[in-house]
């Protein structure tokens, strides 16, 4: 492995390692802080890309530190522009792209909802900035386990969307982009609401595979049908689904009749695939209740 | 069967809380009275004075024979309720207040947030 030491405009020391991939805009590699050998990414823009108005989203996006909003985030956190040419460092994100993860998924449905979770507070971090992703695909998304938790890494900012920022070069993929973007493909036209759209799409092509529409529980549903529909005003904000997954982690059921995974809410009293009565139904009664009724032979 | 998070999952979604503000928490709301209280702060106090005048005028012609003594004052009974009357408001108000503060608090003392 060659390394080769370069300078940040934050005056750090960094050490490059190997490419790890070639983008539209660049080259990735491996890096390090040669003080700390804190793993992060670099990536170097192709010379055609460095244009002023490149470099004043790039140092824009630096100055907002977005990865202390959240641990979800690897967002720009230097600056690069000298003899190796002009890019940005960020913090390193383990684990695989969601296509491939979800290629061969290790984790299970609880497993998937909290990373679902992660998911959405990254962009609700975001969200609460004004800022939006611009790119949210799974190729964006990095998931890996660690310490027996399924995680999330929102990487690729450059088509970030700001209203201190000039509009990104391009649109992103059009898998994932909302309607409105569909029928008018103009960066201009990217924002907080397309994001939201995009993340619906990511949440569903994460949970499907585990649940079923059943399963997924009527609060869920109501957020997917609200999040796909054409009403960008309508679609749910991060938050909101960051909220009703949390819930829902706390509310997973494996049936003990099928064996297949379901949401309960409140009012759930039989598993919704094979109508079997769910065991354990008092779990949604608080402690404090159960005792004074068990006290008094109710 | 339940399947309830691990210890770890927990913590991780716990971190992840702290970065994200509830959609609509009680909080949101207290605040949001707060500063449109403050904003027609000036408006309120003459309402304030103006109910208040007409409490005073309506126990002067109403109830003075409930008073205790007869000196033609306002009778202390009126009196007692007239000023007590804003004081569940008010309580209801510091506790917006008190509620408005604490998931700051809570947040930043956190000791998950450093094991994740």
């Amino acid at each position: 492995m060659s390394t080769l030491s370069f300078q940040g405009a934050s005056g750090h020391l960094y050490l490059r390692g190997d490419p790890l991939g070639v983008g539209a805009t660049g080259q990735v590699w491996r890096a390090w802080r040669q003080d700390s050998a804190e793993p992060l990414v670099l990536k170097l823009f192709d010379p055609r890309f460095g244009t002023p108005t490149m470099r004043r989203r790039t140092a824009w996006l630096a100055a907002q530190l977005l990865d202390r909003a959240s641990p979800v985030l690897h967002a720009p956190v230097d600056i690069v522009d000298g003899p190796i040419g002009f890019g940005h460092v960020s913090a390193f994100a383990g684990g695989v792209p969601l296509e491939a993860y979800l290629g061969t998924p290790i984790g299970d449905p609880l497993d998937h909802l909290v990373c679902a979770a992660a998911m959405a507070a990254g962009v609700a971090a975001m969200e609460q900035r004004g800022i939006a992703h611009g790119d949210l695909r799974w190729a964006n998304f990095r998931i890996g386990k660690r310490f027996g938790v399924l995680r999330a890494g929102l990487i690729d900012f450059d088509t970030c969307v700001a209203p201190d920022l000039p509009p990104p070069p391009s649109i992103g993929q059009i898998r994932y982009a909302a309607p409105e973007i569909r029928r008018d493909p103009q960066p201009a036209r990217l924002g907080i609401a397309t994001d939201r759209y995009a993340l619906a799409m990511l949440l569903r092509e994460l949970l499907a595979g585990m649940f079923d529409r059943d399963g997924l529980g009527r609060n869920l549903q109501g957020l997917f049908r609200r999040a796909l529909g054409a009403a960008p005003d309508a679609r749910p904000r991060a938050s909101e689904w960051f909220a009703a997954l949390r819930q829902a982690a706390e509310n997973v059921h494996q049936c003990d009749h099928c064996g297949r995974p379901f949401i309960a809410e409140a009012s759930t009293r039989h598993c919704p695939h094979c109508v079997q009565p769910l065991s354990g139904l008092s779990i949604f009664r608080p402690p404090s209740v159960r005792k004074s009724k068990e006290q008094y032979g109710v | 069967m339940r399947r309830s998070p691990s210890a770890n999952q927990r913590a991780y979604l716990q971190a992840l809380a702290g970065t994200v503000a509830p959609p609509a928490s009680p909080a949101a709301v207290w605040d949001r009275l707060r500063l449109r209280a403050q904003k027609r702060a000036s408006w309120l106090a003459f309402l304030a004075l103006v109910f208040l005048m007409t409490q005073l005028d309506s126990a002067r012609a109403t109830d003075i024979e409930l008073a205790p003594v007869d000196d033609g004052g306002l009778p202390l009974a009126i009196l007692g309720f007239v000023c007590a009357a804003p004081l569940p408001a008010l309580a209801a108000l510091l506790y917006g207040l008190r509620r408005a503060r604490r998931p700051a608090t809570e947040a930043d003392t956190n000791p998950t947030l450093e094991a994740v």
